[in-house]
């Protein structure tokens, strides 16, 4: 939001004595930021008003003029111009020589000098509006207003420093977006006088004969809470004074015509949004209806697009048509022309929510519903459009045709706040006395009452902290202490609060386990040479078929950027797949891992959706078998740092969702205590070329949920033992498909206690015939073991195993 | 028994001579053999030495004593000569080096590579250690919540016009990806115990479109303190400490005013510029101010909702991103890259 300064100042007579770098700081620590100082038509230099005496045509030119101005009423200055309309008896902008203005709309700066124009002599040069940065309009010379003082300094008159307000931090203050409510927060935050104008007094009394106007409110008071309107007949459409065009179009706004820019201006003044309408366009009998807008209703706006309304619409039509949708625009056909010469000037109060949602429906924003947006005080109507009636008939001749029409069932009132000054005191650390903050309130117009005497003639009565605040109308968001808290405060400068450390006691926080044992996973994967990822939780319906994974079970983004970013992952496997594609032609071995919620479409008994902890790794270093060993290594690695011991089973088909990636043959459960932990193989060559990869792929997921109930466990140490341990090595035939632990389970089931370890030292295939080579070691606490106590152990394992497993030792 | 006449003196000039004869003689060791060859010829069973030393008995009482120990010492001192050359020779035998030993430590080795931190998680465990030594516990949020954890209790009720501000996810049931990590406030509220003192760190969601500065996913680290007699100098000092030690230089903080509904006062905090140091730069847009977060004092009717009697407990409550700071401190051009899983962009950190 543009601010002029010059605007600014007709409120705030002090407001020059701060530099303009002051100004917006005051208004950034105490407001809203301000993001822009710009000193609007700085270049422009040497412009003042002429009167021009004659018009001849240009002696060697059929295009130019020859002319006589004068700048004082008595000199007469010769210049040659090639405005169409330059004319005898006219106010002008005259450029005199050594002065500068615009060349072009790009602000691209030209001098002026006494040149001669086709053997001429022209001493300077008649402006048109946009070689004054007025606008885009070249087509001719500005033509000034008639009562314009000639030699009046035109430079300085259009000159102005505007601030730019940084609005997203205001849009609970409605009353900022106008320049009295930002002039009223810096008479506040600079203790300044602020002297507002009012309206009150005039008086709207109809002179001629009285038309008819009228309204007709159709709609739920909550929607539309005010309406005034008055009828203004006799206008005379013509450009703006050259100082409300200089105000408009610094703040960004193109001057059209005194009506059009009169409604801009009262709105950008009192932040109130006006509307006009051409009454003699209006069918029937001229009347106006609030009404709900019809399914499918149509309208022409202002900016000559059609609109299709909807019921949840509010809009103001005549007999036949939409004339304008309530707060956001006009319609085009009772719109102001040069022609007009009554109309109906309406200050309304719209909801809101209402505005805010039409405006979203249509894709229409105006500056009218950023302003009902932030919520309008209903109390602004009148004055608004009193205003305007009044510059009207300054500018124009306006007289009013009928009563005022003013609709407002029930008056906003000012509300009362109880306040605690010690509240205010504790959340800010400070120790303001009453009167300090009443003070402070005092400068934003909020009244402040309170029963104790002042004059402190009875210093025994208990002294009441609390007292009475009135807030005014314009200020809707002041409603419980917290929001007088921040009032009080930003005017006594948020920079004038000390920062402190709050006292706490020295209960520890506690270790976070999710966050500690990402950090152990994270810190040993990456020790082991895989690198941390983060990829996003979205992924699109291919991904979910190119890994085999079952869309059903994930949660639809019902608003996604991208179909490539429509589902919730279920797993992290496919995030990290096409990582991998992405990285495989600069990259030519990694290993990749990401922790991270999945999602599932499932919910549990609050309603949430089941979202668990998972950790997914990728790994193509290794080759053949190595892929599958190296994955098996890393959860060894993980498991002996974790201290929980992982079994893995051999299982070809699993109920664990991602089951299909794998290579059906290189694939196992990880479990602890029977408690499906994760999954880890080889990627199956059918979901490597889904997502292009070459090479093979080692691949685990764990979650991390399951896991952490399992963390923590103690250590159990056990004594060491001065007897040595004695290790014995057997060579069995093994039927296929017997899994190593089907081995170990049924050796450990028996409990031998001198049976210290068992391993695998060799295994290899021979045709149809598998080897295993176990190496078991023997130890007591208690004493040496001799070799026969070791025979009895070792037959009686290899006659179990035998008996149960089929296992043949073989004859060395 | 030999009447042999035992001449005294003369063992004691051979005893000298034969030491001397050592000495000159262990000059010529080179190598093992030479070592063997010395020791036997000295101190071996027939050596001239070891047949003095069985003979000593022999004399009369007045050398016997002298012989003794002056062929003794010698043994002794020619052990030392032979200790000293066995040192030399092994010595010599084990540092037979040569050219073609020579190996060329500059060339890379690359067997035992090591991974790479995210920079976002590395940035992550230092915001989290910083708040644990101050006293803060740890929550993550989810990544989908309802509508009232995301919205409702934090002050934003359904059509809130506020809630534009934040362009939300929306699940096929009606639930969002989180838009920030207040998702949780609640939860904190209503099942720590007082004084609150917590901050989720944790992936949220926007729905907006991606360019070098934007990002529809991010990490941000909400933080809440709850206790009796919070103010807003309690808000500023504590981010301030924090950023102190995050940045490892001496911050400044400055508060401004803005709207944030499940705040009020609310408003941006402000650092010290930590590129210029405040004196003005490209980065603080010659402010020497960095606009970094979100803060405020947390709204009573958020504290209400969370079963907490504002009229008795005050708090305050922040938010941050993650990815900002890490693009501030390695001067990262892309907010993009933190979720490509480029692997030449990881590897970096």
């Amino acid at each position: 939001m543009l601010i002029s300064h010059k605007w600014l100042s007709k409120y705030l007579p002090e407001l020059d004595k701060y530099s303009k770098e002051e100004i917006a700081e005051g208004l950034s620590a105490s407001l809203a930021e301000v993001e822009e100082i710009t000193h609007v038509r700085e270049e422009l230099n040497n412009v003042v008003v002429a009167e021009v005496l004659s018009v001849e045509k240009h002696p060697n030119s059929d295009k130019l003029s020859l002319c006589e101005v004068t700048t004082n009423g008595e000199d007469r200055i010769q210049i040659v111009c090639g405005a169409p309309n330059v004319a005898a008896n006219t106010k002008v902008a005259l450029c005199l020589p050594g002065g500068s203005v615009y060349a072009d709309s790009k602000k691209n700066v030209i001098k002026i000098e006494t040149t001669k124009i086709r053997d001429v002599e022209s001493a300077g040069m008649l402006c048109s509006p946009r070689e004054l940065g007025i606008g885009k309009d070249h087509s001719g010379i500005l033509i000034l207003e008639d009562d314009i003082e000639i030699g009046a300094d035109l430079a300085e008159m259009l000159q102005d420093f505007v601030y730019e307000v940084e609005n997203k931090s205001i849009s609970h203050r409605g009353d900022c977006f106008s320049h009295r409510g930002i002039a009223r927060e810096l008479s506040a935050i600079f203790s300044i006088e602020f002297i507002e104008d009012d309206m009150s007094a005039e008086t709207l009394t109809p002179s001629g004969e009285k038309k008819e106007l009228n309204i007709e409110i159709n709609v739920d008071e909550k929607l539309c809470s005010r309406f005034s309107a008055l009828l203004i007949e006799n206008l005379q459409v013509k450009p703006s004074p050259i100082w409300m065009q200089a105000r408009l179009s610094a703040v960004g706004e193109r001057p059209i015509n005194n009506i059009v820019d009169i409604t801009n201006y009262v709105m950008l003044d009192y932040g109130q949004p006006l509307h006009a309408y051409d009454y003699d366009k209006l069918a029937g009998n001229k009347s106006l209806t609030v009404r709900k807008a019809r399914e499918e209703e149509v309208v022409t706006t202002l900016d000559e697009m059609e609109r299709k309304l909807d019921k949840e619409m509010v809009v103001v039509a005549d007999s036949e048509t939409v004339e304008g949708i309530a707060g956001i625009m006009g319609g085009l056909k009772s719109s102001v022309t040069k022609d007009t010469k009554t109309l109906i000037l309406e200050a309304a109060t719209w909801e809101m929510f209402n505005i805010r949602k039409s405006s979203r429906t249509l894709g229409l924003r105006s500056e009218a519903s950023t302003r009902f947006e932030k919520g309008q005080d209903p109390n602004l109507t009148l004055p608004a459009i009193q205003n305007a009636f009044i510059l009207l008939s300054d500018l124009g001749n306006a007289e009013l045709a009928a009563d005022k029409f003013d609709y407002y069932p029930s008056p906003r009132e000012i509300r009362e706040i109880e306040l605690d000054i010690n509240h205010i005191n504790r959340m800010l650390s400070l120790s303001l006395t009453k009167l300090e903050i009443i003070e402070i309130l005092e400068k934003l117009q909020i009244q402040s009452f309170s029963n104790e005497p002042t004059d402190g003639t009875n210093p025994n009565q208990e002294s009441s902290d609390v007292i009475l605040v009135k807030i005014p109308t314009f200020r809707p968001d002041l409603n419980i202490t917290e929001d007088l808290v921040e009032e009080v405060a930003r005017i006594y400068g948020f920079s004038n609060l000390p920062p402190k450390l709050p006292q706490r006691d020295l209960t520890p926080p506690k270790v976070y386990e999710v966050s500690k044992l990402i950090r152990q996973l994270t810190t040993r994967l990456t020790a082991l040479g895989s690198d941390e990822i983060k990829s996003y939780s979205f992924i699109g319906s291919q991904d979910f078929k190119n890994s085999n994974l079952n869309e059903n079970e994930a949660l639809k983004i019902k608003n996604p950027i991208a179909p490539e970013l429509s589902v919730f992952r279920t797993s992290i496997v496919p995030s990290l797949l096409k990582v991998a594609e992405s990285n495989q032609d600069s990259v030519e071995r990694f290993s990749i891992f990401e922790i991270s919620r999945a999602v599932q479409k499932e919910t549990d008994q609050d309603g949430l959706h089941v979202q668990p902890w998972q950790i997914a790794l990728l790994d193509n270093r290794f080759e053949g078998d190595d892929a599958f060993s190296n994955i098996k290594a890393m959860l060894e690695n993980l498991s002996i740092l974790l201290n929980v011991p992982f079994k893995y089973q051999q299982a070809r088909k699993s109920s664990w969702p991602t089951a299909n990636l794998y290579h059906p043959y290189k694939f196992g459960l990880i479990t602890i205590e029977d408690k499906h932990l994760g999954v880890f193989g080889v990627l199956s060559p059918e979901i490597a070329s889904n997502f292009s990869l070459r090479g093979d792929y080692g691949l685990f997921e764990l979650n991390l949920d399951t896991l952490l109930e399992f963390t923590n466990k103690p250590v159990v140490y056990k004594p060491l033992t001065i007897f040595p341990e004695i290790t014995r090595d057997l060579s069995f035939w093994i039927p296929q498909g017997l899994l190593f632990s089907e081995i170990s389970e049924l050796v450990n089931s028996e409990n031998y206690t001198l049976l210290k370890n068992l391993q695998v030292k060799d295994m290899y295939s021979l045709e149809d015939k598998k080897s295993i080579t176990l190496s078991l070691s023997f130890q007591s606490t208690e004493k040496t073991l001799t070799d026969s106590e070791i025979d009895t152990i070792v037959s009686e394992i290899t006659d179990t195993l035998a008996k149960k497993l089929k296992l043949e030792l073989r004859e060395e | 028994m030999s009447t042999s006449k035992l001449d005294p003196q003369k063992t004691l000039d051979e005893i000298a001579s034969l030491l001397e004869e050592a000495e000159s003689s262990s000059k010529q060791i080179q190598d093992k053999k030479s070592l063997e060859e010395f020791t036997i010829k000295f101190l071996g069973r027939k050596s001239k030495l070891t047949s003095i030393l069985k003979q000593v008995k022999d004399y009369d009482e007045e050398h016997r004593k002298l012989i003794g120990s002056q062929s003794n010492q010698a043994r002794k001192k020619i052990e030392e000569i032979a200790d000293e050359k066995s040192i030399e020779v092994k010595r010599k035998e084990f540092t037979n080096y040569s050219e073609k030993d020579f190996v060329d430590p500059t060339l890379p080795s690359g067997d035992l590579p090591s991974g790479h931190i995210h920079p976002v998680t590395q940035m992550q465990w230092l915001t989290e250690d910083i708040f644990q030594r101050m006293g803060f516990d740890i929550v993550y949020p989810y990544e989908v919540d309802d509508d009232y954890h995301n919205f409702t209790s934090v002050n934003l009720p359904e059509g809130h016009p506020a809630r534009d501000s934040w362009d939300t996810f929306w699940t096929e049931d009606e639930q969002i990806a989180i838009t920030h990590t207040s998702s949780m406030q609640n939860r904190v509220l209503k099942s720590f115990e007082l004084p609150i003192k917590v901050i989720v760190p944790g992936k949220c969601f926007r729905n907006e479109a991606t360019d070098p500065r934007h990002e529809h996913t991010f990490t941000q680290v909400e933080g809440i303190y709850v206790d009796k007699g919070i103010s807003l100098n309690h808000m500023l000092g504590t981010l301030k400490v924090f950023f102190v030690e995050f940045f490892e230089k001496d911050i400044e903080v400055k508060f401004t005013p803005d709207f944030f509904p499940f705040v009020e006062p609310g408003g941006m905090m402000s650092l010290t510029c930590v590129l210029c140091d405040g004196k003005g730069c490209k980065v603080c847009k010659q402010t020497g101010w960095l606009e970094i977060l979100g803060c405020g004092m947390i709204h009573p009717k958020v504290l209400e909702m969370g079963g907490i009697d504002p009229l008795v407990y005050s708090g305050f409550a922040w938010g941050f991103g993650l990815e900002r700071l890490v693009m501030l401190k390695y001067n990262i051009e892309d907010v993009r890259y933190f979720n490509s899983g480029k692997l030449d962009f990881i590897r970096q950190f």
